[in-house]
């Protein structure tokens, strides 16, 4: 809707009018029901027995300007989470450091790196059973039931994000299931979306203080993800390629 | 003098009440073998499964024996690519319920999963990745539950935050005007 607002001022107090009812009835469609029962949740999280809707499309934007060289909260946030034991030669890596130094002036960015979760992702392509999909609200994920681990989807990424499981796992998180023979990368922490909350990297940084990993629903142009995406210049990894991705970047 | 046709009537007789006493007794013998093996499993080994700490499944015992599988199946499909996660039929609340007093798992020769396959001959994969033993709850990441302590309110999302201290603010629910 704001989006469509002209400059006149006329125009833009009856948009904002206009929003501003919207709300209101938003609002009220939100109030209870019956105890305990919304007709929705105001923040994101859904109910349990509530499909992912392609309404919502979620997305990180990072900072690398915060981003602070050596730190790397996000990484070890990560691995708590999902449950890498980080004693495993051959440990899954979901999310990586990447510091970027120009030669020339010796202008360096740090900043992590993870799946993208791509709007047209080349590991759907080429996934010959389809294990690696797209959730409706735009989480690259792969179903380990049907994944059969042969690695196409490794070769296709472009971001080098995803992670083959070589050896026996044990004492998997309950929320995170991992074992061995299938290639798994970053759900966004699928079940922690789902449940209202963020990611774990997200959290972390922002509990760190850097706040440079902003995560939230570009798809809502109230979002403060949006309103930053459309205030100031970002970059998408690879634009090049078009898959429009979920994650995106700031000073890089 | 008893005629030749009497006596073929009264052994008829006799021999229908032997069969019936027979009937009765073997029926006794099978009741009675069918309460032995209740008990005490008789000849036949029986998994034995533990109590669950919940008052009763989320079914009767005799559809889950038949139909754990499929629930199981369909729950996973459910969650994996729609994110449905309903707690009813998702294996987290049948190991949370069914783990073993002794080991806290459902695996195990005593485990509640692995006894009936091993009995059964089935192979049971579901937890070379997923976890055999309830969900505890962890401590946060050292830096998120320093952060807690501090009072920093910037755990969770800025927007839920917004959201939950101001739920009738119009701007903050962009989501749901949609």
């Amino acid at each position: 809707m704001s989006n469509n607002v002209d400059n006149t001022t006329n125009e833009k107090e009856q948009a904002s009018g206009r929003r501003q009812f919207l709300g209101w009835g938003a609002a009220m469609a939100g109030l209870a029901i019956a105890p305990g029962i919304t007709l929705f949740d105001l923040a994101h999280g859904r109910a349990p027995e509530e499909a992912a809707s392609s309404k919502v499309r979620w997305g990180m934007l990072i900072d690398s300007g915060k981003c602070a060289t050596g730190c790397d909260d996000c990484v070890s946030a990560c691995g708590t989470e999902n449950g890498f034991s980080g004693k495993l030669e051959t440990d899954s890596q979901w999310i990586r450091k990447i510091e970027l130094k120009d030669m020339r002036n010796g202008n360096s960015h740090s900043l992590p790196m993870m799946c993208q979760h791509c709007e047209n992702p080349p590991c759907v392509d080429v996934c010959p059973t389809g294990a690696s999909f797209k959730r409706a609200d735009g989480i690259v994920l792969v179903d380990r039931h049907i994944c059969i681990g042969c690695r196409y989807c490794m070769m296709a990424c472009p971001y080098k994000a995803r992670s083959f499981v070589h050896e026996e796992l044990h004492d998997q998180n309950p929320d995170v299931p991992r074992g061995k023979g299938c290639v798994e990368s970053c759900t966004l922490c699928v079940h922690r979306i789902d449940r209202g909350g963020q990611p774990a990297c997200a959290d972390a940084c922002s509990a760190a203080g850097h706040n440079a990993i902003l995560f939230g629903d570009l798809n809502d142009p109230n979002s403060e993800i949006s309103k930053r995406v459309a205030s100031s210049a970002t970059t998408q990894v690879r634009a090049d390629l078009n898959l429009n991705v979920g994650v995106r970047y700031q000073g890089i | 003098m008893v005629s030749l046709a009497k006596l073929r009537d009264m052994l008829t007789w006799q021999r229908g009440a032997v069969m019936a006493a027979l009937l009765a007794v073997s029926f006794v013998a099978v009741a009675s073998a069918d309460a032995h093996e209740e008990s005490s499993h008789g000849r036949v080994p029986v998994p034995a499964h533990p109590e669950g700490k919940g008052d009763k499944c989320v079914r009767d015992t005799e559809y889950m024996k038949r139909h754990h599988m499929d629930e199981l199946k369909h729950q996973r499909n459910e969650t994996m690519r729609k994110g449905i996660r309903t707690k009813e039929m998702s294996l987290q609340n049948c190991i949370d319920c069914h783990a073993s007093k002794e080991t806290n798992s459902v695996l195990g020769k005593e485990g509640f999963c692995q006894s009936c396959h091993s009995y059964a001959a089935v192979k049971l994969d579901c937890f070379e990745c997923h976890a055999s033993k309830p969900k505890i709850a962890k401590p946060l990441h050292p830096v998120v539950s320093q952060a807690e302590k501090a009072g920093d309110g910037t755990l969770a999302g800025k927007t839920r935050q917004e959201m939950q201290a101001n739920p009738v603010e119009p701007n903050t629910t962009g989501g749901a005007s949609k």
